[in-house]
């Protein structure tokens, strides 16, 4: 398998505070790779890095041999179309048709009849069970609606590497698993490669061939879902059975003045 | 004390952080504006056309009536001084001077950076914090290219004909200040103002009007993707928007004023 995302060494600080301290993995092709980690352990950075929308403060990114941070911006543009991407909130461009959000890309990166642009738009829409909601505006759809919509943009230049961050996140466990399920088949069929960042554990088993969890900005653990459920690392166990960490939470001064009182 | 120098560090360093970027701008704006389309990558000219529409045509009414009324009181401040020495008529060649070379690209200016700077600001900076500019790039779409360029080449067109509009409204609001309240002959009144009017006086007030347009869109974008926060950072950045572009448009003026006054 060949690889498809190598990152060596990236290290990104922010107003003085380590976010991502010498991160080191390595994506093949075709992998569908679950980042794990809490809230505020550098998944998003790390994502936002992977598309160059962040700068990190060391290290490398090669995307398909290149790495992104020395090649110039129009180089790295033709990598990007490569690149589909799911942002968190869905970030659906709010003044445009879904349709017109859908067939952006089409339409400013091909030279497509406008007819032809259209019965794509309206593929992608069917894929992702949104059809006959194109002539909608992205503020007229729900949440797991929305996110099906950016998916369906993300996937409108048919990418080789999927990224997408938190897709399940805020939405109800049926709309979660349905996106799950589009998540495998999408892998299944067009063998993407797909980077998925979430804390759902459910999710992460389900969809992932490789999990990497982060821990305060480092890599804790990166294998199959198996290993790391056999894993008897304590943080590990406690990540994936939802225990909190009594130390940090419960021992606290002010709880126990709280308690106290 | 070690605190305090924390913060100022930090502020020095944001400080040039956002200077940077707006560095980085304004040779984007150029090169997206002028530089890009002749190597092929294109104007969205209907976009373009439809922010004439938003930023020209429908300002029309407020440039008109707010000129016109400039006119109307210059004529009448003016004639209030000259009355004493019995040179009312100059009113004509005064206000014609005055609309064309300073207060009609100026007030116009004025009137769309309140308008349109405030909204391309606005605009720019919820599609910011909404992560919709990071989409744009994750697809590969240079935002300036995208939604800075119709708008910067949308206000230099609009911001031209609304400032000859605005000459016209200004002009004609003196003129019939001067012939129904002072009294002033009408065919006196033309013939003064053609008179004192040169075709450097009105070319200088465009130039300046298309530099103005600039700024306009330059401020407007600069706050819109400087946004830091949610919804304050973009309330913020839309009163910015507003308060920089005139206070470098009058800065600007100053500047081409003093050009124009030694070179014409």
């Amino acid at each position: 398998m060949s690889e498809a995302i190598v990152i060596r060494d990236l290290v990104t600080h922010y107003e003085g505070r380590c976010i991502l301290n010498k991160i080191n993995l390595t994506i093949d092709s075709g992998e569908t790779v679950v980042i794990l980690g809490q809230s505020g352990c550098g998944k998003t950075t790390l994502l936002r890095h992977i598309i160059g929308l962040n700068k990190p403060t060391s290290g490398e990114i090669y995307i398909k041999g290149k790495n992104i941070f020395e090649i110039d911006s129009e180089e790295f543009d033709e990598i990007r179309k490569k690149i589909g991407v799911l942002f968190q909130s869905a970030a659906l461009f709010n003044s445009m048709l879904v349709e017109d959000n859908i067939a952006l890309p089409l339409r400013e990166h091909t030279k497509l009849d406008e007819s032809i642009i259209k019965i794509m738009t309206k593929m992608k829409l069917e894929m992702v069970g949104l059809s006959g909601f194109d002539h909608l505006m992205p503020s007229q759809l729900s949440s797991g609606m929305k996110k099906r919509a950016g998916l369906a943009r993300a996937l409108a230049m048919d990418p080789e590497i999927l990224l997408c961050d938190e897709p399940s996140a805020g939405l109800d466990p049926i709309i979660a698993a349905g996106i799950d399920n589009l998540i495998l088949q999408l892998h299944k069929t067009f063998k993407m490669t797909i980077i998925v960042v979430t804390h759902e554990i459910k999710s992460a088993f389900t969809i992932a061939n490789k999990l990497v969890l982060l821990y305060k900005g480092n890599i804790m653990f990166t294998g199959k879902p198996e290993e790391l459920k056999n894993n008897d690392n304590r943080y590990i166990q406690r990540f994936l059975g939802g225990i909190p960490d009594e130390e940090e939470y419960f021992k606290k001064p002010y709880i126990d003045t709280f308690m106290s009182d | 004390m070690k605190t305090l120098f924390i913060y100022l560090g930090r502020r020095a360093i944001s400080f040039k952080n956002d200077f940077i970027n707006v560095f980085k701008m304004i040779k984007n704006f150029g090169y997206w504006t002028f530089a890009a389309p002749f190597k092929g990558k294109g104007l969205r000219l209907k976009e373009t056309l439809n922010q004439i529409v938003i930023i020209g045509y429908q300002a029309v009414p407020l440039v008109f009536l707010i000129s016109f009324f400039i006119g109307l009181i210059l004529v009448m401040q003016s004639a209030y001084q000259l009355k004493k020495v019995g040179a009312e008529i100059y009113v004509a060649d005064l206000l014609a001077v005055s609309i064309t070379r300073e207060l009609g690209p100026l007030m116009t200016a004025i009137i769309v950076s309140a308008r349109n700077g405030s909204a391309i600001a606005a605009e720019i900076g919820t599609m910011k914090v909404s992560e919709e500019i990071d989409a744009l790039i994750s697809l590969a779409i240079n935002p300036i290219k995208f939604l800075v360029t119709p708008k910067l080449l949308a206000l230099m067109v609009s911001l031209l004909m609304l400032t000859i509009l605005a000459d016209m409204a200004g002009i004609v609001g003196g003129f019939l200040m001067g012939i129904i309240n002072i009294n002033l002959s009408p065919v006196q009144y033309i013939h003064h103002t053609i008179d004192s009017l040169q075709m450097k006086d009105i070319v200088t007030g465009l130039i300046k009007s298309v530099v103005f347009a600039w700024i306009i869109a330059q401020v407007g974008a600069c706050e819109g993707f400087l946004v830091k926060g949610g919804a304050e950072g973009v309330g913020k950045s839309t009163t910015n928007a507003v308060v920089k572009s005139i206070f470098f448009i009058i800065f600007a003026d100053v500047i081409f004023t003093a050009i124009f006054y030694y070179w014409t």
